[in-house]
């Protein structure tokens, strides 16, 4: 028999658990699996994405290391794992000839236990004590992240889980030496520490909504040096795959809902405004009406909302004016109702959106609909609603969908700004001249050095964009403060504002100068302003400082992505010549119909 | 046969065929089963039949003779 060769696609379906829910038996297999394929690398078929992952644990990472697997397989990756010997994990990685450092990772992740961080302190010991005893554990993780840093690797942390047991009950909550207060502090401290550096995994959350007791089992610790019963591991898969897509810059952004049943009970079509199911009056329509504010709350936090129904958009619309209704329709910066196929409604509004389905979370009452999602759109994240109101707010928040590592202001004004990226798309679409368009948009800029206060946005951004995104460098908040530092370096945060609305911090560039010329060394954009030449507006303001600088030449580089096709020819539409090698130069002092911009200069302001 | 329930279950749950398991079946002797795979059987033993374990039960109950012991000394409680 010919051997067929197999997709990569297809490869990593053979192996999975698929997106659906695995019991411990099936991650534990899975896990196995990826394990053998990764002591053989050559079965691996040519194109399968892959990244290289450490565990390093203080107890047995066994279970552990295949929930990872699992987890990682899940985002559409084949994880190639390294397990750090048991209780070796400080020595593998300060040690440059270790283990950890021939394999070589991209990603690790480290997992402690609270026995090996608290310290050894009289219950009476003061909250001052408590810290000087806490410092060199935190001095210890520096040391730790630094090594790891310096060598590019991502990484990954758990926090630590408290262990239950309660000794005289108020008295260890008021006592900053008990055990349980000694491991909130050191999180707080770590935390505090690993800001910019480490991507965590909320283990405390997790052990608290399943019960301590019961997550952080002593007969498992004792039999077999595990720091949680591996029966939960099934709760720790999606927990783990909202880090990794956090620090792999794979967030989920929009949350597309169904309306009739799964914002509402009833259907607002045949039923009518008066009869649905919303608000007080029945538990349904509590729970309707709470579910509503969580997904508002969503909203706030900066997830974008959206709406693929299959009704008549003008009927669909009246449901808004319930007068219970929590949402009102204009916190969705996209509306598909129509009677077409749902799997065609979530490719027009990431079109609209402008961003990829895989950052979409789609979620419909009617398990057909998700059936015919999943099937025609794998990229699409699909929460299937079910029957029971009163569980939809635990089924979103138990997949993390929208985890975040910390809300920055542009976070909490998204909505918004997409919401105005679409009604200014629906005046382009009236609008036949795009100067006329741009002009009309009436834009305010500003191209500034950053202050301290943007550099966490902008490492966000880094971390984020992938479309306009020239070399996808994706510098940290620690790159970019020591960028600043640095001579003949320029680093610039660009900020928008149209006649819709504030899109804030949307764009950051760093240039460094090589002799006579400033290379563009990073150049990104947020997909909500591409096109409206703030591209333009941007190469202006680096050609003055560039010749402020004394440097005759630009240089622009383009490193191509599996996304950021979209800035494939941006130097050249620039005015940029292309060199060899994904390289293009430009002269500073050709300032011309390359440059033509619609936006207002406000700089500082 | 009597109860393969758990014969099933051993099987699923370390990834073996349900044939590789039977009466005679303990961790020296069934492939797959081992001291780390150990732990999830009982795992799963615990969830599939609704009890507890301790933990000297759970690192002791290394083949069917000594699970199915363990099993009828809690039904019979």
């Amino acid at each position: 028999m010919l051997n067929q060769p197999i997709t990569p696609a297809a490869f990593l379906s053979a192996l999975g658990p698929g997106d659906k829910p695995a019991g411990l038996p099936s991650i534990f297999q899975v896990g196995d699996r990826i394990l053998e394929i990764g002591a053989d690398l050559s079965r691996i078929p040519a194109g399968t994405p892959t990244q290289r992952i450490a565990v390093l644990g203080a107890l047995t990472t066994d279970y552990l290391i295949r929930g990872v697997a699992c987890a990682v397989l899940q985002e559409g990756v084949l994880p190639i794992l390294y397990q750090a010997p048991f209780g070796s994990w400080v020595q593998e990685v300060l040690n440059p000839a270790s283990g950890l450092f021939a394999f070589g990772p991209e990603l690790v992740v480290i997992a402690l236990h609270w026995r090996d961080m608290v310290a050894p302190v009289p219950i009476d010991a003061s909250a001052d004590a408590v810290d000087a005893v806490l410092a060199p554990k935190v001095s210890l993780l520096r040391a730790v992240w630094g090594q790891l840093v310096a060598k590019g690797v991502k990484i990954v942390q758990h926090i630590l889980v408290p262990p239950p047991p309660h000794y005289r009950g108020m008295a260890e909550r008021l006592a900053p030496a008990s055990t349980a207060n000694q491991i909130h502090r050191l999180n707080a401290m770590l935390l505090d520490a690993g800001r910019g550096l480490v991507t965590w995994v909320d283990m405390e959350s997790l052990a608290n909504g399943i019960g301590t007791r019961r997550f952080s089992s002593a007969k498992l610790y004792y039999a077999a040096k595990l720091d949680h019963d591996p029966k939960f591991l099934p709760d720790y898969l999606p927990l783990f795959r909202a880090a990794w897509r956090s620090v792999n810059a794979r967030a989920k952004k929009v949350l597309v809902l169904d309306l009739d049943n799964t914002l509402w009970g009833g259907t607002i079509g045949d039923d009518g405004l008066q009869s649905i199911t919303l608000g007080f009056g029945s538990p349904a329509g509590e729970a309707f009406q709470d579910w509503q504010y969580y997904i508002k709350g969503l909203g706030e936090r900066g997830v974008i909302l959206a709406v693929c129904s299959k009704n008549d958009p003008a009927i669909a619309e009246t449901a808004f004016s319930h007068p219970l209704s929590v949402l009102c329709r204009s916190d969705f910066a996209a509306f598909e109702c129509s009677w077409n196929d749902k799997a065609a409604g979530l490719r027009r509004i990431a079109g609209e959106l402008n961003v990829s389905l895989d950052s979409l979370v789609f979620c419909d009452d009617n398990p057909a609909e998700c059936e015919l999602v999943r099937r025609e759109l794998p990229e699409v994240a699909v929460v299937c609603a079910g029957t029971d109101p009163s569980a939809f707010i635990g089924l979103l928040d138990a997949g993390h969908w929208f985890d975040a590592d910390g809300y920055t202001g542009e976070d909490l004004s998204r909505t918004a700004a997409y919401t105005a990226r679409a009604s200014a798309l629906a005046e382009q679409a009236g609008a036949t001249d795009i100067g006329g368009y741009l002009a009309s948009l009436e834009m305010k800029g500003s191209l500034v050095r950053p202050a301290d206060a943007d550099i966490p946005r902008m490492a966000q951004l880094e971390l984020k964009t992938n479309q306009f995104n020239l070399t996808t460098r994706r510098y940290s908040e620690v790159q970019l403060r020591s960028f600043l530092e640095r001579d003949g370096v320029v680093v610039l945060a660009f900020r928008l504002a149209d006649r819709f609305g504030d899109h804030g911090l949307t764009s950051t560039l760093v240039a460094i100068r090589e002799g006579d010329a400033l290379r563009i060394d990073s150049w990104l954009m947020s997909c909500r302003i591409f096109s409206r030449s703030a591209e333009q507006f941007i190469l202006r303001g680096l050609i003055g400082l560039a010749a402020g600088m004394g440097t005759k030449r630009l240089l622009g580089e383009f490193c191509r992505s599996a996304k950021n096709a979209v800035v494939a020819d941006l130097y050249p539409d620039l005015g940029f010549a292309e060199k060899d090698g994904g390289m293009f130069v430009r002269d500073i002092e050709n300032t011309d119909a390359y440059l033509v911009s619609y936006i207002t200069d406000i700089g500082n302001a | 046969m009597a109860d393969d329930d758990l014969l099933a279950l051993i099987a699923g749950t370390l990834g073996i065929a349900p044939a590789e398991v039977h009466e005679d079946s303990d961790i020296s002797n069934t492939r797959k089963w081992d001291s780390l795979r150990q732990i999830m059987l009982m795992s799963e033993l615990e969830t599939h039949y609704g009890l507890e374990l301790s933990d000297q039960e759970m690192l002791e109950s290394t083949s069917v003779v000594k699970i199915r012991a363990v099993l009828s000394s809690r039904s019979a409680g």
